[in-house]
């Protein structure tokens, strides 16, 4: 795995276990779910509610080379998010330009590209259920 | 054993605990309980005196070989909730019931996809196609049209997420971009002559009885029954049989298939009707595939 891009944003972070259940692809061909998820500090540019995995793009800056980065991170199915309760960015949740925290696997080809695990919203309050496709096992 | 399995391993136990709880009552309720019985919900039946199949039916919609919804509640069906396979669990039910489900475990270790092709249920190819099959398997993250946002066709598509029955024909609706218009006016299959290929085929229903059943021919090999590299070829049939008892809908399909050395049956389904009247469809999303191009092995799963 390469934390290159992550410069002095990155804070390792150890889930403790978790089953997951993804409706799509083998994620471990494309994420680093054996390892260690990391925290991606930024602002938020769009969310894609899309099948078969919806995604949240985060713009982070990478401390090592002073660039803004866009970070896309792939969540559950949208159906599954809006029935665990995750806020639609178009009804008052989350909007283009807020701050958010999230932690993600990053993805094994070195792209900025991750697999959901959490995301902190500008209230405080923080979105674990179900990002990519887990029941709330995690906790 | 690392220690990270350890709470990999508590959170299975959790979830076959809530899949016992969730799938027994349907079981029962189909087994034990017919239309008609003292504690049974009574089976609404349509001016021709068949089961009415109107209604919006949690757990279809995907994931034919084992997923299935469970909430009665749910208004869509893109959720594959994680069925785990286990020996304990196959052994708790009789063969054949609608319990006996060849569960995936799903656990995104190196190992899942070994995992997951340990279902009990599987389709036996003639020992010319095995080399296919297990081709197709391993390149699977590129070649399983699901994967790639193609349609999963019948019967990978599971029960009809709604159903719109009329007195003339049936309307089965997918959430998955998917919609299958289905005669039951007694108009023959077309012959293999007018066959032109098609991802859903061409189907024409039937009541046996209180039993629906729905005869499929006229596919196109571009779906695939199953994750494991299931293909099939364009003389496949499908027989789906459908049967409401009160509240819940059992489904289950049968394939037969030249490449096959027996007909497949595919684990049967019983799915709920949603209590929600007022409940409506979620829109179907458009699908994209993204992910391939940042895949860096095989691994499956």
């Amino acid at each position: 795995m390469s934390l290159r891009h992550l410069g002095g944003l990155v804070v390792c972070t150890l889930f403790l276990g978790g089953v997951g259940v993804d409706a799509h692809h083998a994620v471990q061909a494309q994420f680093d779910v054996s390892g260690a998820a990391v925290t991606l500090v930024g602002t938020l540019k769009k969310t894609e509610w899309i099948n078969p995995h919806a995604k949240l793009h985060i713009t982070v800056k990478n401390e090592n080379t002073g660039q803004m980065e866009d970070w896309e991170l792939q969540m559950a199915a949208a159906a599954q998010l809006r029935r665990n309760g995750f806020p639609l960015s178009v009804r008052g949740g989350i909007k283009p330009g807020d701050p958010i925290t999230a932690t993600a696997f990053v993805a094994r080809d070195g792209s900025t590209t991750g697999l959901l695990r959490s995301i902190k919203f500008p209230d405080g309050r923080t979105f674990t259920r179900g990002v990519y496709g887990e029941a709330d096992l995690a906790k | 054993m690392t220690s990270r399995h350890l709470p990999c391993g508590t959170s299975v136990s959790l979830l076959l605990a809530g899949v016992l709880l969730a799938s027994a009552p349907a079981g029962r309720l189909a087994a034990q309980q017919p239309a008609g019985g003292a504690a049974a919900v009574p089976t609404p039946r349509g001016a021709d005196g068949k089961p009415d199949l109107n209604g919006i039916w949690s757990g279809g919609g995907g994931g034919g070989a084992g997923f299935a919804a469970e909430n009665p509640a749910d208004t869509g069906n893109v959720v594959a909730l994680l069925r785990a396979r286990a020996p304990e669990l196959d052994k708790a039910v009789p063969a054949g019931s609608d319990a006996n489900y060849a569960y995936a475990i799903v656990n995104f270790e190196r190992d899942s996809g070994l995992s997951q092709r340990a279902v009990r249920n599987r389709p036996l190819y003639k020992p010319e196609h095995w080399q296919k099959v297990n081709a197709l398997d391993q390149n699977g993250n590129a070649l399983d049209p699901a994967f790639k946002c193609l349609p999963q066709g019948v019967p990978r598509m599971g029960p009809p997420q709604k159903i719109v029955h009329t007195a003339k024909e049936l309307i089965f609706l997918y959430g998955l971009r998917m919609t299958r218009v289905i005669p039951i006016d007694g108009r023959p299959l077309p012959p293999i002559s007018e066959w032109v290929g098609l991802w859903n085929g061409v189907s024409r229903g039937r009541w046996e009885g209180d039993e629906l059943v729905v005869e499929t021919v006229d596919f196109n090999d571009e779906t695939w029954l199953g994750w494991p590299g299931w293909f099939h070829s364009i003389d496949m049939k499908v027989t789906e049989r459908l049967r409401r008892d009160g509240d819940t809908l059992r489904w289950q399909a049968t394939v037969e298939d030249p490449v096959l050395l027996r007909p497949w049956i595919v684990n049967p389904r019983t799915v709920r009707l949603n209590p929600n009247a007022g409940a409506e469809l979620e829109e179907d999303l458009p699908c994209f595939e993204r992910d391939l191009q940042h895949m860096v092995t095989k691994e499956r799963g």
